[in-house]
């Protein structure tokens, strides 16, 4: 068989799609794009802010406690650890807020 | 594939790299036939095969940004329709085997003798024979003549490599000439 008549048979092997595959796929898409809420990261400016923050407060941490250690009865460590401990906690509730607003969404 | 399709293709790639739905809209209705044809090659199942379609071409919108122009969209486009759908076959674990069709074989050869092929007709027993081809020689067919890609490209669609390739064509051509001929006998020199 030639080569032209197996193209010409190949050719009639193609198969179309049904009626409304195409408007099927562009309603999954846009359900798609609208269910994927844009993970918000943080900009460079509020890392870099953050980070000085952190700096900050470690450097302070770090001072205090060397102070701590040589004189007697401190509350500023304590304070500070709990002032701490409760960043901690709220960012672990702002998380799971945000799961939960993802799950209800989908 | 053409110089001036391929142009449209990258303004309408362009296009939706900025947002644009309907420039995806057109890529899909430019593309649909071809590749429900290759993912049939592969699943051997029309309706399991536009499920994959739809699949493959979500994940193409996903990915459009990705796309760098480094080859045709089609090319692109074709692997992304082949590897799902051989991860479908995976999935499916189906096994298309030639005795699944040996009933319709033996029933066509008799039924449709001395009787003239309509053009519909034709493209069922056209069909019914890409069917029967492995999933390997059929899609490396459509590749070859229905999509007119060249040797390079079906290597990086198929993922094939090159004597692979050759000798999958090799097989493929000579397979569709015997699967017509036992289909449909002297009524297959009808189709040439």
């Amino acid at each position: 068989m030639k080569d032209k008549s197996i193209k010409k048979i190949i050719e009639k092997s193609e198969v179309k799609t049904s009626a409304d595959f195409t408007n099927t796929l562009m309603a999954e898409i846009e359900k798609e794009a609208s269910l994927q809420e844009p993970v918000k990261f943080w900009t460079t400016n509020q890392i870099l802010l953050g980070f000085a923050l952190i700096t900050i407060v470690s450097g302070y941490l770090v001072y205090k406690l060397s102070n701590y250690i040589f004189s007697e009865n401190s509350t500023i460590i304590p304070l500070l650890w709990a002032f701490i401990l409760l960043l901690g906690l709220s960012y672990v509730l702002g998380i799971n807020d945000y799961k939960k607003l993802l799950k209800s969404n989908l | 594939m053409t110089n001036s399709s391929d142009t449209t293709d990258t303004e309408l790639v362009h296009n939706v790299q900025n947002g644009d739905m309907e420039s995806f809209r057109a890529l899909v209705s430019l593309y649909k036939d071809k590749s429900l044809s290759l993912a049939i090659s592969i699943v051997k199942d029309n309706v399991l095969a536009e499920d994959v379609l739809q699949e493959a071409f979500i994940k193409v919108y996903k990915n459009i940004n990705k796309f760098k122009f480094k080859s045709k969209f089609s090319t692109w486009l074709y692997r992304i329709v082949v590897n799902t759908s051989y991860n479908e076959l995976k999935k499916q674990k189906r096994n298309v085997s030639i005795e699944e069709y040996t009933t319709i074989l033996n029933k066509s050869a008799t039924e449709k003798e001395d009787q003239y092929l309509s053009s519909k007709d034709q493209k069922e027993y056209i069909l019914e024979a890409m069917k029967q081809l492995k999933s390997d020689e059929a899609l490396v067919l459509r590749l070859f003549y229905l999509c007119e890609m060249n040797l390079k490209e079906i290597q990086v669609i198929s993922g094939f490599n090159a004597s692979k390739v050759r000798v999958t064509l090799h097989r493929g051509r000579k397979n569709i000439k015997l699967k017509l001929e036992k289909l449909l006998g002297k009524e297959m020199y009808d189709l040439l």
